[in-house]
Formats: structure tokens, C-alpha cells, sequence
């Protein structure tokens, strides 16, 4: 027997604890009516006479803001409800019983909680941006690219720190709470860091802040937030480094929960 | 035991039919109309045009976003709309005479830019730009959603010899999603979802009368 083999049973159970009938259905359908009845195209109007870029860029923001929490209420429910369960009534034990390394293990439970909710959340979205605004997604497809990986950045990081606290306390309970409240304050953290930098009079709070969320660096090079544009207007690549940075950070916390979970957990 | 690409396709299917009918439900909800009107009433001289204010500020439409369009006249108009702002229109008709009259100094030319005949070579220049091209007599009223996000400047024309007594009122229109563009999508989603999820429902039910 091969690993591809006991890696997908571990997948299918994974899928079908997480995925049970008919919540996927359910999150789809929230995913569909968020996203087409949040695409406010005329919240963009405004932005079409500066360039048609910030256009793809405000369209594909606005698109993705309630599914953004319905996806970030997704994944913190799989990983932290979902691996916090198997840990606490010992399917976990069952799980590793399986001819893989541990690290396979939770790459094949990951697959499931976050990449399948990943790929409903973006192939909606993709198909809503292609029904709603063909003329502006196709040209600009880099720049949508770019708008989701920005906006994807800080639930993955919330992710992989649910991951790491859900592992470490072996309880899902506790995590889930502490991952909606870490997705709630990347808001608080933003608006305290533009308060702050309009305070002081520098862009160093609001550089601190595009780390974590990459977001502001991009509202701000496409010029989406007129009051902050004296104090920053970040240059193309320096809005790329802050999106890089950022995935290196949600890399690093991913490593630490890979770490944690494969050398350092009892089960 | 059930196959498991009968689960997989049925999981499949249902998540289809879903987004297809989350689709056929959003597409059903109704046009909303502005309360705002916005009108204007004036006399159009003869072999004149005059270009309209859109009642959104930004003269900016959308699939969303569209216009109702009502014009009352007691002679023949034509009626444009134009996928321009009114100031690069303005701009076109500027150098439209100074490239066809150089011999005209800005006043002149300023004087002329209201002409019909000018509008008349600038609609044939610029024939991509036209989304809407009517002629107008008595009542007349049209719904316009255009097909991607534009700009759209309403323009009445009087191509004739007298004046002519215009009241235009338009009103700007929303809607969730441009329902042409959601229907095909819908329906071909609900029915591969049925498809798909008939033999996983067949399935699920002979386990259900068996147990």
C-alpha cells in the first residue's frame, strides 16, 4: 500500500467530519448571496476616473467582504471545532494509527478545513466577478489576483494561529473563540494604527499594520483611502514586498503549528 | 456500500444546484427606482443639442446601476446617449471645429460647439460611444443598463428648422445583479446539480427505507 492511499481516507474523513450534509451547502449558499449582493458596483464609481486598475482592485475588495467572514467563520470551525474534536475524543489516535507521518496527517486534515473552504470562497467569487464585470476582471487579472492574495492573508494567519493554540491547548473550544476575536481585532488594529499615524504625523504605524494585513498597503497604492494618501502612497513593489511579508509571517506561524503538532504533542 | 464518486458527485450536485438556485433567487430580486428625479424643461433651438446632467453626480453607470429616460417634446428629437463624460465630449466637439474651421478663434468656436451638425460628425466619429440612438416625438421613455461600468451623458438633439419644447426626466435605477447575465448561468447550474444529485438522493433514500 502506498501513502497516497491512507492519505486520502484520512482526506474523505476529514471532508466528512467537516463537510457533514448540509453545511457545506449552507456556506455556499451564504458564500453566492453575500457576494452578489455586496457587489456594489456603484461603490467604485468614484474610483473609475483615477485608473480602471484601482477599479479591478475596489471591485474585487468590495466583492469579498462579507464571504471574507463567512469564509474566516468556515475554516476557524474546521480547524479549531474540527481537529479540537479528534484531539479531545481521541480520533486523532485513529487518525495517526495510519501508515504517515504526523505532518502528512494534518496536511491531509489542512486540505480539507481549509483548502476546500479556499476553493468555494474563490470560485465563487471568481465567477461573480466574471458575471458582474468581465471588462474590468480580464485585463486586470493580476491585479484581482493580487487584491485576494492581500485579502487572504489575514485569515490565514488567524488560521494558522488557531492551529498552533488548538494543538497546544488540545481543545477547540478555546481556540475558535480566541481566533474570531484575533479576526475582529485586525480592524481594531487598523484603526488604532491610522489614529496613531495621523497623530504622530507617520507612516510607520500603518507600515506595522500592512504586515499583518496587507490590505491598507494596497487600499493605499490604489488610492481607496484619500485621507491616509499624504501621510503614505506605498510604491507597486512596495506594496508586493508588505504582501510577501505577510505570507512569510502566515508561513511561519503554519511551521510552528507543523512543528508543535509533529514533535512536541502528546496524543 | 454506496460507491464513493456517487457521494463525491452527489456533494458535488448539491453544492451546484445551491449557488444556481442562490443565483435564480438573487436574480429575483426587483429593480429599485431613485426616489431623486431629476428633470429639466427648456426650449431646444433649432439645429441645436444640448448634453444632460445624469442625476448620479458622477454620470458613472453600471450593470448595477442604469437609467430611466423620459422625454416629452412637441416636435421630432433625436435622443443620445453617450459612453463619454460631458467634459470630454465637450472636448471632442472643441477639437472637432478647430480640426474642421481653423480659422475660428475660441469664441467662435465656443459658439459653435451647441451645434447639431457638430454633434452629427461626432456621433459618426465616435460610433463605438454610442449606446443609444433614438428618435424622439411626443412621449418617450426607455430603460437603459449598460453592459459594462461607463460613463453616459444623454444628449437631445433638434435636427430640424424650428424650436422645439423638451422635458427630460430621468431617474436612476439598481439592481442586485443584471438578471440577462445570471438566468443562463442559473439554469445551467440548477439543472447539472439535479443531475448530479439525483443518484446520490436515490441512494440516500433506498439506504433510509432498508434501515
Amino acid at each position: 500500500m502506498g501513502k497516497a492511499e491512507p492519505f486520502l481516507e484520512v482526506l474523505i474523513s476529514s471532508l466528512n467530519e467537516d463537510y457533514r450534509f448540509p453545511i457545506f451547502e449552507i456556506f455556499a449558499f451564504l458564500y453566492t448571496v453575500g457576494t452578489f449582493v455586496l457587489a456594489n458596483l456603484a461603490s467604485i464609481i468614484g474610483q473609475f476616473i483615477k485608473s480602471e486598475e484601482a477599479v479591478a482592485f475596489t471591485l474585487a475588495y468590495s466583492l469579498a467582504g462579507l464571504p471574507a467572514f463567512i469564509f474566516v467563520i468556515l475554516i476557524l470551525k474546521n480547524i479549531a471545532y474540527g481537529l479540537g474534536n479528534d484531539l479531545e475524543k481521541g480520533i486523532m489516535q485513529t487518525l495517526l494509527s495510519y501508515p504517515l507521518k504526523r505532518r502528512s496527517v494534518l496536511t491531509a486534515k489542512l486540505l480539507s478545513s481549509l483548502g476546500v473552504a479556499l476553493l468555494l470562497f474563490l470560485g465563487i467569487q471568481v465567477f461573480a466577478l466574471f458575471l458582474l464585470a468581465p471588462d474590468i476582471v480580464f485585463p486586470y487579472m493580476g491585479t484581482v489576483l493580487l487584491t485576494y492574495l492581500a485579502l487572504l492573508s489575514y485569515p490565514l494567519l488567524t488560521a494558522g494561529l488557531v492551529l498552533a493554540l488548538t494543538s497546544f491547548l488540545k481543545r477547540g473550544s478555546i481556540a475558535l473563540i480566541a481566533g474570531i476575536v484575533l479576526y475582529f481585532a485586525s480592524n481594531i488594529l487598523s484603526s488604532l494604527s491610522q489614529f496613531i499615524a495621523r497623530a504622530i504625523d507617520s507612516n510607520l504605524p500603518l507600515k506595522a499594520s500592512a504586515i499583518i494585513d496587507p490590505t491598507l498597503s494596497l487600499q493605499l497604492h490604489y488610492g481607496a483611502n484619500i485621507q491616509l494618501a499624504e501621510l503614505w502612497t506605498p510604491s507597486f513593489t512596495e506594496t508586493l514586498s508588505y504582501i510577501g511579508a505577510s505570507y512569510v509571517l502566515v508561513i511561519f506561524v503554519f511551521m510552528l503549528g507543523y512543528l508543535y503538532f509533529e514533535r512536541k504533542m502528546e496524543i | 456500500m454506496k460507491p464513493r464518486w456517487i457521494n463525491l458527485l452527489g456533494r458535488i450536485g448539491s453544492i451546484l444546484l445551491v449557488i444556481g438556485l442562490a443565483l435564480a433567487l438573487v436574480s429575483r430580486i426587483p429593480l429599485s427606482v431613485s426616489r431623486v428625479t431629476s428633470t429639466n424643461r427648456f426650449i431646444l433651438g433649432p439645429e441645436k443639442y444640448s448634453l444632460y446632467i445624469s442625476p448620479n453626480y458622477t454620470g458613472v453607470y453600471s450593470p448595477q446601476m442604469g437609467l430611466r429616460i423620459s422625454v416629452t417634446t412637441n416636435n421630432s428629437l433625436q435622443l443620445y446617449l453617450l459612453s463619454a463624460h460631458p467634459l470630454r465630449f465637450t472636448g471632442w466637439a472643441k477639437t472637432w471645429i478647430a480640426e474642421n474651421f481653423p480659422n475660428l478663434n475660441e469664441a467662435q468656436i465656443s459658439m459653435g460647439l451647441n451645434n447639431a451638425s457638430v454633434l452629427e460628425a461626432l456621433v459618426q466619429a465616435h460610433s463605438t460611444d454610442v449606446l443609444l440612438n433614438e428618435e424622439v416625438k411626443g412621449n418617450f421613455s426607455t430603460t437603459y443598463f449598460p453592459q459594462k461600468i461607463t460613463n453616459a451623458t444623454i444628449v437631445v438633439s433638434n435636427p430640424s428648422l424650428i424650436p422645439v419644447d423638451v422635458n427630460v426626466e430621468v431617474k436612476g435605477l439598481f439592481t442586485v445583479v443584471p438578471r440577462e447575465r445570471v438566468v443562463t448561468p442559473a439554469i445551467t447550474l440548477i439543472v447539472s446539480g439535479i443531475v448530479l444529485v439525483l443518484p446520490w438522493t436515490i441512494g440516500k433514500g433506498r439506504d433510509y427505507f432498508r434501515s
